[in-house]
Order: C-alpha cells, then sequence, then structure tokens
C-alpha cells in the first residue's frame, strides 16, 4: 500500500511532465504556450498549501499530545512546503518574465506570496533560536498555528479584497475557471495537483523517516 | 488570599491585573517616557528627511510613513511586554491567574498603550509634517483601531519570543511577515478616511479589519495558555 502511492506519484509525475509538454493546450494571445506554466506553477502552491496544513495539524496534534513524533512531521512538512513554495516563485517568475515582461512586480498576489515564504523562513529561525528541545516544539507548533490562519489571510484573502492585480484570477484577469472547460488543460492540471503534492509528502515522509532513525542511534 | 480568590470573578481578576500593569508602568517612568521621546524622534525624523518642510507630503506616502512609525513604535513597546518581570514573579502570576486572563490583560494594556501613542505620534504628524486628511474621526478610529489590532498580533509574538533564547532580531523577524496583512488592511482603511470616502470606509474597510482582529485576537486566546506552561 505504501508503495503504490508512490508508484503512482512517480507516474503521475512523469505523465504530468510529458503531457503537461507535449499535449496540445488553447491558444489564447499573450499566453500563447505558456499557459502550460499552469501544470507546474499552480499545483506546486497548492502542494505547498497541502503540506502547510498537515504541518498545522500535527502542530495542533502536538499541543494536545507532546509526542516527538508530531513535532518532527510538522517540522519537516513544512521544510518541504517551503521547497515547493520556493519552486512556485521560480516558475511563476519565468512565466512572469514571458509574459509581462518582468521577473517581478508591485502586485497584491505576489506580494503576499513573498510576505507567505518570509513566514515560513521565520518558522525556521524560530527553531533555530532554542536550545531546550521541548520547549522549541512547543512554541514553534504556536507559531505554526499562529501562522498558518495569517498565512491563508494573505493567499487566499488580501488579493481578493485588492482592485487591481495582473495575476489571472485576479482584478478581472480570468483565472483557471474561464479555461476549466478546455478538457485537454484539465486532463493534466488535475493529475498535476495530486503528482506535486504527492511528491511534497514522498520527501516529507522520507525526512521524517530519516529524523526518527538518527534520533534512534542517538539514544 | 485563597479567600480573595475566590471573591474575585474572572472580570475583576483581569482588572486587577490591568491595574497592576499600569501602577507597575507607572512606577518605572523611565519606560514610558522612553517609548514617548521614541515616538516623537521617529515622526522628527521623518520631518527632517523631507527637508523640514510643513505640508510637502501628500496623500498616499503621508499615509504609509505614519503607518510604518506606529508599527515600529507598537513593535518597541510590545516587545518587552513579557520580559520586565523576573522569573519568580512570573512563577507567582502562573499560579494565580489563568493564563487566558493574563493574556487578555497584557493584550489590553499594550492596545491601551500603543493607542496612546499612536494618537501621540498621529498628534506629532499633523503639528510637523502637516495633516491632509479630509475625515479626521475617521482617521483617529483607525488609529486606534489599528493600535488594537497589531498589540493583538504582536503581543502573542512577544510571548513567543520571550521563551527564545534572547535575540534582538527575532520579533521583528517574525513580526513583519504576520503583521503585514493586518497594516495592509489598516492602510487601506485609512486612505478612505484621508480621502473622506465615507461609505467605502464603512462599507469595503472597516469589516476586513475587524474580521482579522478578530481571528488573531481568538487565535491568541487559545494558544497562549501553551506558550505559559513552559
Amino acid at each position: 500500500m505504501k508503495k503504490a502511492y508512490k508508484w503512482a506519484v512517480a507516474i503521475l509525475l512523469i505523465y504530468t511532465v510529458v503531457a503537461g509538454f507535449l499535449l496540445p493546450v488553447p491558444r489564447k494571445p499573450i499566453l500563447n504556450e505558456t499557459i502550460r506554466n499552469l501544470h507546474f506553477h499552480v499545483p506546486m502552491w497548492f502542494g505547498m498549501t497541502f503540506l502547510f496544513t498537515v504541518a498545522l495539524w500535527h502542530s495542533i496534534r502536538y499541543l494536545r499530545s507532546g509526542k516527538d513524533y508530531n513535532d518532527i512531521v510538522a517540522r519537516e512538512a513544512t521544510h518541504s512546503g517551503i521547497l515547493l513554495g520556493c519552486l512556485g516563485l521560480l516558475t511563476g517568475s519565468v512565466w512572469a518574465r514571458f509574459t509581462w515582461g518582468t521577473w517581478w512586480t508591485a502586485d497584491p498576489k505576489l506580494n503576499s506570496a513573498a510576505a507567505a515564504m518570509l513566514t515560513y523562513l521565520a518558522y525556521l529561525l524560530l527553531r533555530s533560536s532554542f536550545t531546550d528541545g521541548q520547549q522549541r516544539a512547543r512554541i514553534s507548533a504556536v507559531y505554526s498555528v499562529f501562522a498558518y490562519f495569517l498565512f491563508i489571510a494573505l493567499i487566499f484573502v488580501l488579493p481578493r479584497l485588492a482592485s487591481s492585480s495582473l495575476h489571472p484570477g485576479n482584478g478581472g484577469n480570468p483565472g483557471f475557471n474561464a479555461y476549466e472547460l478546455d478538457s485537454q488543460l484539465r486532463m493534466v492540471f488535475y493529475p498535476a495537483v495530486l503528482a506535486w503534492a504527492g511528491l511534497g509528502w514522498w520527501i516529507t515522509e522520507l525526512q521524517v523517516r530519516y529524523s526518527l532513525l538518527k534520533s534512534s542511534a542517538i539514544s | 488570599m485563597a479567600q480573595q480568590r475566590q471573591l474575585l470573578t474572572p472580570l475583576g481578576t483581569l482588572w486587577l491585573l490591568l491595574r497592576h500593569e499600569v501602577e507597575q508602568e507607572w512606577r518605572q517612568k523611565a519606560t514610558v517616557g522612553g517609548l514617548l521621546l521614541y515616538a516623537a524622534g521617529a515622526v522628527f525624523i521623518c520631518f527632517a528627511s523631507i527637508g523640514m518642510q510643513i505640508g510637502m507630503l501628500k496623500g498616499p506616502i503621508w499615509n504609509s510613513l505614519i503607518w510604518i512609525i506606529l508599527l515600529f513604535t507598537s513593535l518597541t513597546a510590545i516587545g518587552r511586554s513579557f520580559g520586565t518581570a523576573n522569573r519568580g514573579t512570573q512563577l507567582y502570576y502562573y499560579t494565580m491567574v489563568p493564563a487566558s486572563t493574563f493574556l487578555v490583560a497584557k493584550m489590553l494594556y499594550n492596545s491601551l498603550m500603543t493607542s496612546a501613542l499612536g494618537l501621540l505620534s498621529l498628534l506629532l504628524f499633523s503639528l510637523m509634517i502637516g495633516n491632509p486628511v479630509s475625515n479626521q474621526f475617521h482617521y483617529i478610529l483607525t488609529v486606534i483601531l489599528g493600535s488594537v489590532s497589531l498589540s493583538g498580533t504582536l503581543t502573542l509574538i512577544a510571548g513567543i519570543v520571550s521563551k527564545a533564547s534572547a535575540s534582538s532580531t527575532l520579533m521583528p523577524v517574525l513580526s513583519f511577515p504576520l503583521v503585514l496583512p493586518q497594516l495592509l488592511l489598516l492602510i487601506k482603511l485609512s486612505k478612505h478616511a484621508l480621502d473622506g470616502l465615507e461609505t467605502d470606509f464603512a462599507a469595503q474597510g472597516l469589516w476586513p479589519v475587524l474580521g482579522l482582529m478578530a481571528l488573531v485576537v481568538a487565535l491568541s486566546y487559545s494558544l497562549f495558555p501553551y506558550i505559559w506552561r513552559s
């Protein structure tokens, strides 16, 4: 069963990359071939949100139970969430270069994304500034829960309140919903969401097992 | 003491804590004076750096500058709110009052203090740099609302930082990204007050600010006991 999901993720990832680059896509002005980024940039952010939600869940569990395992999962999920977030920023930036003509611009959605990354980078700094392990775990869990809800406000609420935005899906620009009727895109997009979230969880799981092994070797 | 504890309602405890906090602050006038000077100094730096010309700053820049000053003043004021009591006193509080009451008292006190500092900054700002605001009442309301809602976030972060091995950069590093949503909404709200757009102020700006404030306070209220325990 455990192996099965890894096979599934591997196959889905290969499918995402091959089909995402080779299958025909709708021709839109300005977007042209860059519409393929839908299969990379967007699912990476979805995967990041999924991993931060895992971190939230395990942080709450840690506060209730105090088990080291929950702390380790919360930490590693945050790490891989940051990894996917960086990849999301990177793919978004490259996309922006070819559609907007600039790597980065003052846009509500972009600024929110940057602030969200800062929030979770601050989590890493917070973790490193404790000497006592239990204290670190508890306070970091508190921060993680607090940060998650403000992260949601940043990513999902603030850009929608903004009056103007260049980003697809905001400020009158067509988002994915406008293309949703296009079954060609859907055929790759939905598997891609599963693939990137699955990859994130796979990395997390490996890191968790590695950490558990390391701590059992020490004790 | 045990008898006295029974007599106190939660609200009574809150009032007692709040009064105690104010008294303690009053005893150490240097810190209050320091904060007042901090706010005044920050405003003066702004005044000096725009070339000491009254009425030169217009609309949006005036607005964002004052919010940056308010943010930094609140950060400095609240950053030390858990550092003042020594270990023994903290243990005493821990045994005497529930964590949530303690947090609410701290938050209320911090809100009062930052509101006072915010209004003072606004006053000094208006005197030195000028005041282009169309709806003064709404602007003052926004400053107070902003101080209260920033206190909500910053008080919990101060609690978090107080448990970490002291690092002076930790407080701002944790706070900046977390207060950003609030700050942006507040700047938007105060911009409506600045432009005198009454309907926009009430209909668009106010509810997100109040909603986020409620969220932050509820989160702090439920999370603080875990910080307190360690």
